[in-house]
């Protein structure tokens, strides 16, 4: 029953996705309705995954075996472990929620849906892979829709770019580069984004056949090289490093985060919310799953570099968005400080904050998964993303104000919300590890709190320009579901985290236990470069 | 006292806050108004029978509500402990926040947004009732977020006024600095502790080194500074008086920003153990006192006076924790709550009656109109500026005697700072008092013939707020041996404390110059501004440099917004740059890598292998252009070569058969 859901889960969308070619595009009703029914039916076997995951037994469950290739060790091998099974859920929540914030896309319906279910369906196929080679397949199957759904549904970013260092834009600008479209349009965004993270992919598969050819054992099954792959030495390093700067590229850590708030800034709503919700995490997820549990000595001998570059991340992403203007800018760059909150949890190496770094994964998707689905319905409605020029939205949009203070309450981790329990446990847990990292990550935690609110201020209060005057509200329960669903399931797991504590920490602390068991001899050096 | 009744305090409001959000809008403001208020009076009562509970038997009890997290070695619950300390601040919070939930029934009435205020009211009063009751850190914190998140919200309550809008972030951003310094502490605390539980950290407190001791009492004053408007966080505070007026009573007087001095005195086996953050909470608190006065001297908003003796008098609260007189301190607060929440909510009803006027040079002679609200006004004001045997005189001269008893330096530094601020505050207490009520009317015209008594509903909680404010303070009297005294006991008395053993003699002679100082404070007062209404204005202009440096708060906000606000953004504009300009250019660079290869494959192909291939081709073209002239198209050229090839072919057939020529 559970192998089954899993399985639905995967292939819910990818034949929602068959499914919609034969739909006619002039029955948009219809192809919202196929899109939507796949997407809940991904979501109630998600939940249903979730739920009945059994922590108490812990390791990969409601497992898949279909052999592919007997020769090359491939097989089609799906199941979740405690990190897969939330990052799933929160996935099929997420393309539920934004199919209905896409509700109102008139162009090219069909197409539109077709590509957000496939780029949902390869990101929930890499969370449950155990397959190198499937993980593999899936990661780059979710890379590449992203560049449609930018390039063809994607927004111009106006001059007002509001970041706007007018030299570096000319420069961008004048290049002569194998893509000429001008800096703010979407095609270059969609360009940037697809280059960046296929060349990422590149690395990582590099690392990928790597491991494949120095193991003893020829095969992709992950759950065999963990058991029996050994490596060590320069080689170990080099494949260690290709693995974690190949899927830290998608991640992104510092400094490969510039494609990302281009990125994001460009994208229609619900693909920026996949985005930054889910196909984000990929990295985190990836390295997690391939070089924690495959090389557990070199993880503790290397992972000190994330720890050196999270700071950045988190500072980095943290002044930018305070000096931006542009809406989804802002939400970008905040999305890329707080990844560096992850990689902080994940560096520690400590069970706590790897546990909360898993569950910072799930809570940050669902707060900029709100907040991209609001910047989104507020650019629909006014055709702007220029915080001087909005203002008073409260106004009009009362519910939309509240909602989007609740979402940058989460954002900010505030009591109730899931994001709270996150960053405390991912502060906590590093403190002894990476003091000065912690310092720097709770006041980033201030500095989320005063660019999240100007824009707030920005955009809600004060006087309401007059030509905004014909804005709505959502008042539909289209437009008003995806975004209730992602706040109560935000607050829901803030109030009743315990099965969520207890999951995730069953698969962390066997890992861990790997991880800091092995050779403690060269444990003395993780103390940190800041120590 | 069951457990129940405890988990109920909170609980009620909780319940006012989700049934008037949820659906406040289908029915009247009227029922809205009365399920928040009754909510709250639930409360309370219950609140009342844990007092009464804890006066029979002082012994802390803990009551588990909800085990949140646990599992390992992290274990958080969320419950509260129930000990003296909780009771006084239970019957704070919801005695006087009932009163003013009250008055804010009248004051609200008939606006647009009555049931958002009183869920965010109803949702303060949850967050403040966890702050104060819980049993461990996490709660604290919790209840310490929420009720910034409460004051955000209902600062900003005008949201269509920018200034609003931007007091409520700046106070969010502020009180958030202060918040991240707390975080540290508790991180501190649990790493050395491996709980959050008071009762298990306090009984081991006594192990930890004075050096982390220290780290941690400095954390968590950072947060107190944050949350209780001290120097250096204390910008906000002034601000926040865009909210309605109730709120500035119940969050930005009588409850929230006390939040600070509470966790002082909870955490106060924390700061026994570190003597250096004892004298930097004497010292913040001691130069806050003074500071805050001096500002409190030359304002013109009615509440931005308030709001500045507000931060002079939880300077004092700070300072009698610094000494380690943390009774004096929580005796304070309380007495503090009864007249500053009485003198807010006096103000708001002057405010209510001219209309929404607050500037005090356009008010006068209002005594005579108003004579109710200028009564309570003048009880609120001899009780803060501290004439016995009101109110605030036997809190404020228990602090100041501790600071001189404690006999170093430190103490008479720190006592002749609370003695300057006790002249300024009875000094500009008085010039209120003269500006608003005495005098002639300087109103405006139009807005003269409005003027009007409060209705009852703000009246009655007035008057007992008013009657607390004279009767609250002999809750301590006599000094150090008051009621207040035995009652907390148990819970705020300083490791290794012993009693002052001082003569009567100096008590009394300390009472007496605590009275000189606030007399001297309302002469001078009555002189500037009844008797020689010129001198003010003369000595604003002989000091005009001075007068203009206090009336702009000392410029501290430009300040901050030079050396803070403005570096972040240059910082982001870096980074941007560095983006656009590095990070992007390297990229671009593999580009142009690319297309630079790409052009070199491109004139290869052109080159060379075309090359090649032309000359293939070039040979093909030589060859077909010679053979070419054969297709000419004419029908008799064909015919003829048809001819010639029959001929010859014919020929062939000849020399094969025959074997000879026929030629």
């Amino acid at each position: 029953m559970g192998s089954l859901a899993l399985l639905t889960v995967l292939f819910a969308p990818f034949f929602g996705a068959i499914a919609l070619i034969f739909v006619p595009n002039r029955e948009a009703l219809m192809v919202r309705m196929v899109a939507a029914a796949s997407a809940g039916l991904a979501l109630l076997a998600s939940a249903y995954v979730f739920v009945s995951y059994d922590p108490n037994v812990g390791g990969f469950q409601f497992k898949t075996h279909w052999t592919w290739s007997e020769e090359l060790g491939i097989a089609f091998y799906i199941g979740v472990d405690g990190i897969g099974a939330p990052l799933v859920f929160v996935s099929a929540l997420l393309l539920f929620a934004g199919i209905f914030v896409s509700w109102h896309i008139k162009d090219r319906t069909k197409e539109f849906y077709i590509f957000l279910l496939i780029l949902a369906a390869a990101t929930i196929g890499v969370f449950m892979s155990l397959d190198l080679f499937f993980l593999y397949f899936f990661y780059e199957m979710s890379v590449l829709p992203m560049y449609l759904l930018l390039g063809v549904w994607g927004s111009h970013t106006k001059g007002y770019l509001g970041m706007t260092d007018p030299e570096g834009l000319k420069l961008r600008d004048s290049t002569k580069f194998f893509f000429n479209f001008g800096a703010n349009s979407k095609e270059y965004a969609a360009m940037k984004l697809t280059l960046f993270l296929s060349a990422g992919a590149v690395f990582a598969l590099m690392g990928i056949l790597l491991i494949y050819h120095f193991s003893p054992v020829h095969t992709f099954d992950i759950l065999v090289l963990r058991e029996q792959a050994k490596f060590d030495g320069l080689l170990g390093n080099i494949i260690w490093l290709l693995i974690f700067f190949g899927f830290a590229s998608i991640a992104p850590i510092w400094p490969l985060h510039s494609w990302s708030p281009v990125g994001h800034a460009a994208a229609p709503a619900a693909t920026s919310m996949l985005h930054a919700g889910v196909l984000m995490k990929l990295g985190h997820f990836s390295i997690i799953r391939v070089a924690f549990e495959i090389m557990p000595e070199i993880t503790r001998e290397l992972m000190p570099i994330a720890a050196v570059l999270c700071v950045f991340s988190i500072i980095y992403g943290g002044f930018v968005s305070y000096y931006a203007r542009d809406t989804k800018y802002i939400i970008g760059y905040s999305s890329s400080s707080h990844m560096g909150y992850i990689f902080l949890g994940m560096a520690a190496l400590d069970y706590i904050s790897l546990t909360g770094a898993v569950i910072y994964m799930f809570a940050h998707a669902l707060a900029t998964g709100m907040l991209f689905a609001m910047a989104g319905w507020i650019y629909d409605q006014t055709h702007s993303r220029d915080i001087p020029s909005l203002g008073g939205l409260a106004q009009k949009m009362p519910f939309l104000a509240g909602a989007f203070l609740v979402a940058c309450m989460a954002s900010i981790g505030m009591p109730g919300t899931i994001n709270f329990i996150a960053e405390v446990m991912i502060i906590v847990g590093s403190w002894e590890k990476y003091p000065f990292q912690v310092i720097v990550a709770v006041l980033g935690i201030v500095l989320t709190l005063a660019y999240l609110f100007k824009m707030m201020r920005g955009l809600f209060y004060g006087k309401l320009s007059p030509e905004f005057e014909h804005v709505r509200d959502t008042s539909q329960w289209v437009d008003r579901m995806p975004l209730l669903l992602m706040i109560s399931a935000s607050i829901f797991f803030g109030i009743f985290p315990m099965h969520f504590y207890n999951v995730v920490r069953s698969t962390v602390e066997p890992m861990l236990d790997r991880i800091n068991q092995v050779a403690p001899a060269i444990a003395q050096n993780t103390a940190g470069i800041f120590p | 006292m069951s457990d129940l009744i405890v988990i109920l305090i909170p609980v009620f409001p909780l319940i006012a806050v989700l049934v008037n959000g949820l659906v406040g809008h289908r029915y009247s403001h009227d029922l809205a108004g009365r399920i928040a208020l009754g909510s709250v009076g639930l409360s309370f009562l219950c609140a009342l029978n844990v007092f009464v509970g804890v006066m029979s038997d002082p012994t802390p009890r803990e009551v588990i509500a909800y085990s949140w997290i646990f599992g390992g070695d992290l274990n958080i619950n969320l419950g509260f402990l129930i000990d003296p300390l909780t009771a006084i601040m239970l019957m704070v919070v919801t005695g006087v926040g009932f009163l003013i939930h009250v008055y804010s029934v009248g004051y609200m009435h008939g606006e647009e947004g009555f049931t958002r205020f009183f869920v965010y009211m109803n949702l303060f009063m949850v967050s403040m009732l966890l702050l104060v009751m819980g049993n461990n850190y996490l709660v604290l914190f919790i209840g310490w977020e929420g009720v910034g998140l409460c004051s955000y919200l209902l600062i900003g309550y005008y949201f269509t006024k920018v200034s609003a809008s931007k007091a409520a972030t700046k106070a969010f951003v502020v009180n958030r600095i202060g918040d991240a310094g707390f975080l540290l502490a508790i991180f501190l605390i649990f790493v050395n502790f491996k709980t959050l539980d008071y009762t298990k950290v306090f009984a081991n407190a006594g192990q930890l080194s004075t050096e982390m001791a220290t780290a941690i009492a400095l954390c968590l004053l950072v947060g107190a500074i944050g949350k209780s408007a001290q120097l250096p966080l204390f910008t906000w505070l002034p601000d926040a008086m865009e909210g309605p007026t109730p709120v500035s009573a119940l969050i930005h007087a009588a409850t929230m920003v006390t939040a600070g001095v509470y966790m002082v005195v909870r955490n106060h086996a924390l700061f026994d153990m570190a003597p250096f953050a004892m004298a930097t909470v004497g010292l913040v608190g001691g130069i806050t006192a003074l500071f805050a006065a001096t500002i409190g001297l030359v304002q013109n908003d009615i509440k931005r006076v308030l709001a500045y003796s507000t931060v002079s008098q939880l300077g004092y609260m700070f300072l009698a924790c610094g000494v380690g007189a943390y009774t004096a301190a929580i005796f304070h607060l309380v007495t503090h709550a009864f007249f500053k929440a009485l003198l807010f909510l006096t103000a708001g009803a002057v405010i209510h009656s001219l209309n929404g006027e607050q500037d005090i040079r356009k008010m006068g002679g209002l005594s005579k109109r108003i004579p109710i609200t200028h009564a309570v006004f003048l009880i609120g004001t001899l009780a803060i500026a501290g004439i016995p045997p009101l109110a605030g005189f036997w809190s404020k001269d228990e602090i100041m005697a501790h600071a001189f008893l404690q006999g170093d330096f430190l103490g008479y530094v720190l006592y002749a700072f609370a003695a300057i601020g006790a002249f300024l505050t009875s000094f500009y207490m008085f010039r209120l008092m003269y500006l608003t009520f005495y005098g002639q009317s300087r109103v405006d015209p139009e807005v003269d013939h409005h003027i009007h008594e409060s209705p009852p509903v703000m009246m009655v909680p007035l008057m007992v707020l008013a009657g607390l404010a004279i009767v609250g303070g002999f809750l301590g009297v006599p000094p150090e041996h008051g009621w207040f005294h035995g009652f907390l006991s148990t819970v705020a008395t300083p490791l290794g404390a012993v009693p002052h053993e001082v003569s009567t003699g100096t008590l009394i002679g300390l009472m007496a110059v605590a009275i000189t100082i606030a007399l001297g404070g309302w002469g001078l007062a009555h002189y500037m501004y009844s008797v020689n209404t010129t001198l003010a204005e003369e000595w604003s202009e002989r000091f005009a440099g001075a007068y203009r440096t206090v009336l702009n708060k000392y410029y501290v906000d430009e300040i901050y917004d030079a050396i803070i606000v403005e570096p972040c953004k240059r910082l982001g504009q870096i980074g941007d740059w560095v983006d656009q300009n590095i990070i992007d250019r390297f990229i671009r660079g593999i580009g142009h890598g690319a297309d630079a290869s790409g052009a070199g494959i491109t004139w290869m192909e052109k080159h060379v292998i075309y090359g090649g291939l032309n000359v293939i081709g070039y040979a093909n073209h030589v060859l077909a252009g010679s053979w070419r002239k054969m297709q000419s198209g004419l029908v008799n050229h064909y015919a003829a070569v048809i001819v010639i090839g029959l001929f010859l072919l014919v020929h062939l057939l000849f020399v094969w058969l025959v074997g000879t020529s026929v030629l």
